[in-house]
């Protein structure tokens, strides 16, 4: 049975000044994303993946074209409304893991429900089950440094997942990590992601990460194009 | 609650970074603690008056005031015997020193004092009974026995003019009141005659009237007496010290403005070093208003503890402060005893306020701009640079515009002094707005030459003041600021100080001067002996002798200087006028019909050439056409001159106060000088005998002792100033810390290292040095030629001295060594490694 959309883009342009000219980084991508899909979006570096998922996050806002998360054209909101719709329903994952330096991995992963309102002991029950579901749940009290890039990117996804939002945005989850640690990362995205039943959309320029996505766009040129059937 | 882990991690930041906190909160703290410090003592000053005036003359309504001989026994005796409906009280009044503190002695008539003071009803009639009796028996305040260490019976010896009587402490007063009167002894009134050297002559009468009672009484005043209401004189005193008040609070609100640069730009760096984070937490969903009240918390924080020491430091401070604010108030404007602190919980509230509003206002945009931070990484860094560049038309035309509202202020604000300095502090906000947008020409004009002196090492420094314009201009903004203004009070001080001289040498036209010591009379200077000008005139080699008398005579605004003057031919040299004066000037002037107004008189009174002054004297109101306006700096009060044979004609009074002797071109001044102290030594009265030049340098201590809190608060401000660059420089360095790393990864050396950061803050050091030269002197423009003459009325040219510029210049350079130090050894120390994985 056919998911019902959770995510629709239209028409999106999008271009950035390069002296006097102007150059179409997003040229009219069009996108339909159902609930607990698994997207990877494939292209080299400068072909605007970051800038689409940005602008999916409602942290970049588009020249022209639409984006309707669960049914809000979201460029129609409030810069606080957006604020507030990524809050709850949209979680991110970035290469270079963007945690905060001065948090303990227990305060980081906690962020977002605090964000979102939770009470105190409901926030240490669920950090405490995520942070053992990755593996880490002896290093509550850790500061960001003291962990490995690879454990750094386990906290990461803990923190982009904690709070059970209908979207989750990976950004190069693996990009900054060794094959093998990436390996490990990304069975734990998609893993966590299909367990909790979350939509992912990563964004990769490695086809062998995107091949594990239900389905494959290409970014070339601005224009967003299927890559083929999911291997997965 | 929403906002704990955010605040978490700011005050985590602010732990890590502890010199950068540390810097910031030492900032506020003196900032504060200099406001604080004069406010108390300002505060201390006016309640210190206010007390003594409302226990010296409280329930008095009206007084009656004579000349500067006072109001003769017969008067008051008459006033009793003719209008015994009355309620009234003879008061005499004069200054006395317990050491070298001076103090109001009061003398009263305890019979007449019911309806008016309290200080004379004493338990028992014993105390009362002595203190009629009794020679030389005072009673004291119980705070000022207390404070000085006195209790009933004691015997203590006063200085009255060169005098030295012993007193006996007869009983205290005052101690059932909760009000603190310090710096009043009371006597009866026989004594106090005595004391002062002024038998049967009474310095004013005490009253109460009812308003219907006022005109009758009016009309039965002889001639050359004046009703005066009690409220309106008081008040004129008052005022007196204001000008002077609120030009230290203004010194002290720049200090706190430095400390506010100060904060703004820690702030700022606190916020730019977490730029990356602030676009985390955004993207997990924390809105820009709880982000930007987060923020605004931590700083708040910050203040707090700063605003907390300060006010500490502040208490600490103001003690030092409060005996030079009382030694100059009782140089210049009135006797008043400030021993005690008055910690009034306005002040407090006002320093928190100060405090924490400063800190509010100089975080508000480092936080409303944290809350526009985005999360990507890329183009991060020459993003914000690029909006740092794109923000100079702006910068320029508001900081431009702000000057140009300054500009407007200042010569459309007629005579406020508080508009002069909302005119002062636009120009240095607008000044401190143009600064970042000079920084990349002025870094594009030194590269070449800096890239040919010290090769990869000088590009890199120059570069990256440009390069990093976001850091560097709220950076040199704030040393420029912090340098601008000890230039600015530098150059005001010096050119004060340079005028003073200036006009001593020429109205100190005599050789030898003569003249009694200090009087005890509030109402005249102390007179010399009857024929001395005669006999002075007939030593060798003397060619002719000026004398002059100062009293404070009564005028339509109240209390004035008259200075009566016997003119010698080439006294006429040591007036040096502003603007015109009237034909024929000094024949005038030798008719009477003319006075002379000193121009912080005319500039006070509105007066110009040919407008009319009124005086009181004992043959009733007379009206004085204004012939002249001179410049004068001995007063900021005012002084009126008029010749002596029409002053002495008019009040009745002969005395000399002052004796100038001008010497024949044959004569030397050591044989004259021989003469005149043998002259003087005949008589019993104890005479200062002084030669030009000693008057000079006397005059010149006196300037220099007045200006000395100017000079506290300069030093003060150079204080926070060190700090701000210090703070300024050391933050920049540190938060570039990951760049510094990748430099010594790339294989820069720990001494190019320490050479590359020296050098750029050095450079920093230099350009905000060069830019202040220009604020420092416009701040000290506009404090000579607008607060100065709004204050004080006195004018005066500008002298832009080398050594003040010199010491500002080694004094930036100095602090921005110092400030590169810690950072660059710190780097050298490091393994790049761990800087670029702490980053």
């Amino acid at each position: 049975m056919q998911n019902k959309p959770l995510l629709v883009v239209e028409a999106l342009y999008h271009s950035y000044r390069e002296g006097r000219d102007s150059r179409p980084i997003l040229n009219g991508i069009n996108l339909q994303v159902e609930e607990h899909e698994c997207i990877a979006l494939l292209g080299r570096s400068g072909s605007g993946k970051s800038t689409l998922l940005n602008m999916l996050a409602g942290i970049d806002t588009p020249q022209n074209g639409r984006i309707t998360i669960m049914g809000q054209d979201i460029h129609d909101l409030s810069e606080l409304n957006r604020t507030l719709l990524r809050r709850r329903h949209i979680g991110f994952v970035y290469q270079f893991f963007d945690l905060i330096p001065t948090l303990t991995i227990a305060e980081n992963v906690g962020l977002p429900l605090e964000l979102n309102g939770y009470p105190e002991r409901e926030i240490k029950k669920l950090v405490g089950l995520i942070l053992s579901d990755i593996g880490l749940g002896d290093r509550w009290n850790a500061f960001p440094d003291q962990l490995s890039g690879g454990e750094q990117q386990r906290i990461a996804i803990a923190r982009a997942l904690v709070h059970n939002p209908a979207i989750v945005l990976a950004d190069e989850p693996t990009g900054n990590l060794d094959a093998e640690t990436g390996e490990h990362i990304l069975r734990i995205l998609l893993g966590l992601s299909r367990q909790l039943k979350r939509t992912l959309i990563i964004v990769t320029h490695s086809l062998e990460v995107a091949e594990k996505a239900d389905r494959i766009f290409t970014l070339n040129d601005g224009v967003l194009n299927p890559h083929g059937e999911p291997h997965w | 609650m929403v906002g704990s882990r955010l605040r978490l991690a700011g005050f985590r930041h602010q732990r890590k970074h502890g010199w950068q906190t540390a810097l910031a909160i030492l900032g506020i703290a003196l900032g504060v603690a200099v406001v604080m410090a004069v406010s108390l003592a300002n505060q201390s000053a006016s309640r210190a008056f206010a007390i003594t005036m409302e226990q010296i003359s409280g329930r008095v309504s009206h007084q009656i005031l004579g000349g500067p001989s006072g109001i003769p026994e017969k008067l008051y005796t008459r006033l009793r015997l003719e209008q015994s409906h009355l309620k009234s009280a003879p008061v005499v009044e004069g200054v006395v020193r317990i050491g070298q503190e001076q103090f109001t002695l009061l003398g009263l008539d305890p019979l007449s004092e019911q309806p008016f003071r309290t200080m004379t009803r004493l338990p028992g009639t014993g105390v009362l009974t002595r203190l009629l009796t009794q020679q030389n028996g005072l009673l004291f305040s119980s705070y000022t026995a207390k404070r000085l260490g006195l209790s009933a019976g004691d015997k203590i010896t006063l200085a009255i003019a060169a005098r030295s009587p012993e007193v006996e402490l007869l009983a205290l007063f005052g101690e059932q009141q909760g009000a603190v009167l310090d710096g009043v002894l009371v006597a009866d009134i026989a004594t106090a005659q005595t004391l002062l050297e002024q038998p049967g002559k009474l310095d004013r009468i005490d009253l109460t009237l009812t308003p219907d009672a006022i005109a009758p009484l009016q009309t039965w005043l002889p001639k050359g007496y004046q009703l005066v209401e009690t409220r309106q004189r008081t008040s004129a005193m008052e005022d007196m010290s204001k000008a002077f008040q609120t030009n230290l609070t203004a010194m002290s609100l720049l200090a706190l403005l430095v400390g506010g640069f100060l904060i703004y730009n820690t702030a700022t760096f606190s916020v730019l070093q977490r730029r990356r984070q602030f676009g985390i937490m955004r993207l997990l969903g924390a809105t820009r208003s709880e982000l930007f009240r987060v923020i605004l918390f931590e700083q708040l924080i910050i203040g707090l503890i700063g605003t907390a020491i300060g006010m500490g430091a502040g208490i600490l401070l103001a003690r030092q402060l409060l005996w030079l604010v009382t030694r100059t108030i009782n140089d210049l404007y009135y006797t008043v005893t400030i021993s005690r602190l008055d910690l009034a919980p306005e002040i407090i509230i006002t320093g928190i306020t100060l405090g924490l509003v400063t800190t509010l206002l100089a975080s508000a945009a480092p936080a409303w701009e944290a809350t526009r931070a985005r999360p990507q990484s890329v183009n991060r860094r020459s993003a914000i640079e690029q909006q740092s560049h794109r923000a100079i038309p702006w910068l320029l035309f508001i900081g431009l515009s702000t000057m140009g509202g300054g500009l407007w202020l200042a010569q459309n604000s007629d005579r406020s002094l508080l508009l002069g300095f909302a005119a002062l502090f636009c120009f240095i906000m607008g000044y401190c707005l143009l600064v970042p947008a000079m920084v990349p020409t002025l870094s594009r004009l030194i590269q070449y030459p800096i890239k040919w002196l010290f090769g990869t090492i000088g590009r890199l420094a120059t570069r990256g003041i440009d390069a990093t314009l976001s850091r560097t201009g709220p950076a040199i903004a704030a040393l420029t600021l912090a340098i601008a203004a000890t230039i600015g009070m530098g150059i005001m001080v010096d050119s004060f100080r340079t005028t003073v001289g200036q006009w001593l040498t020429q109205t100190i036209q005599g050789d030898v001067y003569i003249s009694a010591p200090n009087s005890s009379s509030k109402r005249a200077s102390a007179p010399l002996p009857n024929g001395l000008p005669a006999k002075a005139l007939k030593l060798d080699g003397v060619r002719e002798v000026s004398t002059g008398r100062h009293v404070t005579v009564e005028s339509e605004t109240g209390p004035v200087n008259l200075l009566a003057i016997g003119l010698a031919s080439t006294s006429y040299r040591g007036f040096n006028f502003k603007g015109d004066t009237l034909a024929d000037l000094w024949q005038q002037f030798s008719t009477g019909k003319l006075v002379l107004v000193s121009e912080p008189y005319a500039y006070h009174n509105r007066l110009k050439t040919g407008d009319k002054v009124t005086l009181l004297t004992p043959l009733g109101n007379q009206s004085f056409t204004v012939g002249g306006i001179f410049y004068d700096y001995g007063s900021d009060r005012g002084l009126l001159v008029m010749p002596r044979e029409h002053y002495a004609k008019l009040w009745q009074d002969q005395a000399v106060t002052t004796l100038g002797i001008y010497l024949k071109k044959t004569a030397t001044l050591e044989s004259v000088l021989t003469q005149v102290k043998t002259l003087t030594s005949e008589y019993d009265q104890p005479l200062t005998v002084r030669a030009n030049q000693e008057i000079l340098k006397h005059s010149l201590e006196i300037f220099d002792r007045t200006f000395t809190i100017t000079q506290v608060l300069r030093l003060l401000v150079i204080a926070v100033a060190f700090v701000g660059i210090l703070s300024a420089m050391m933050a920049l360095q540190l938060e570039r810390a990951k760049e510094h790393a990748i430099l010594r990864a790339t294989g820069l050396t720990p001494r190019q290292l320490l050479g590359q950061i020296t050098l750029q803050t050095l450079l920093m050091g230099v350009m905000a040095a060069l830019l202040a030269m220009p604020l420092g002197w416009l701040m000290a423009e506009i404090l000579i030629h607008v607060i100065n003459v709004r204050a004080f009325g006195w004018s005066m040219p500008s002298q832009l001295s080398t050594t003040i510029l010199i010491e500002a210049g080694l004094f930036a350079l100095i602090a921005s060594l110092l400030a590169g130090l810690y950072p660059s050894l710190r780097m050298a120390r490091t393994q790049p490694a761990l800087a670029l994985r702490e980053e």
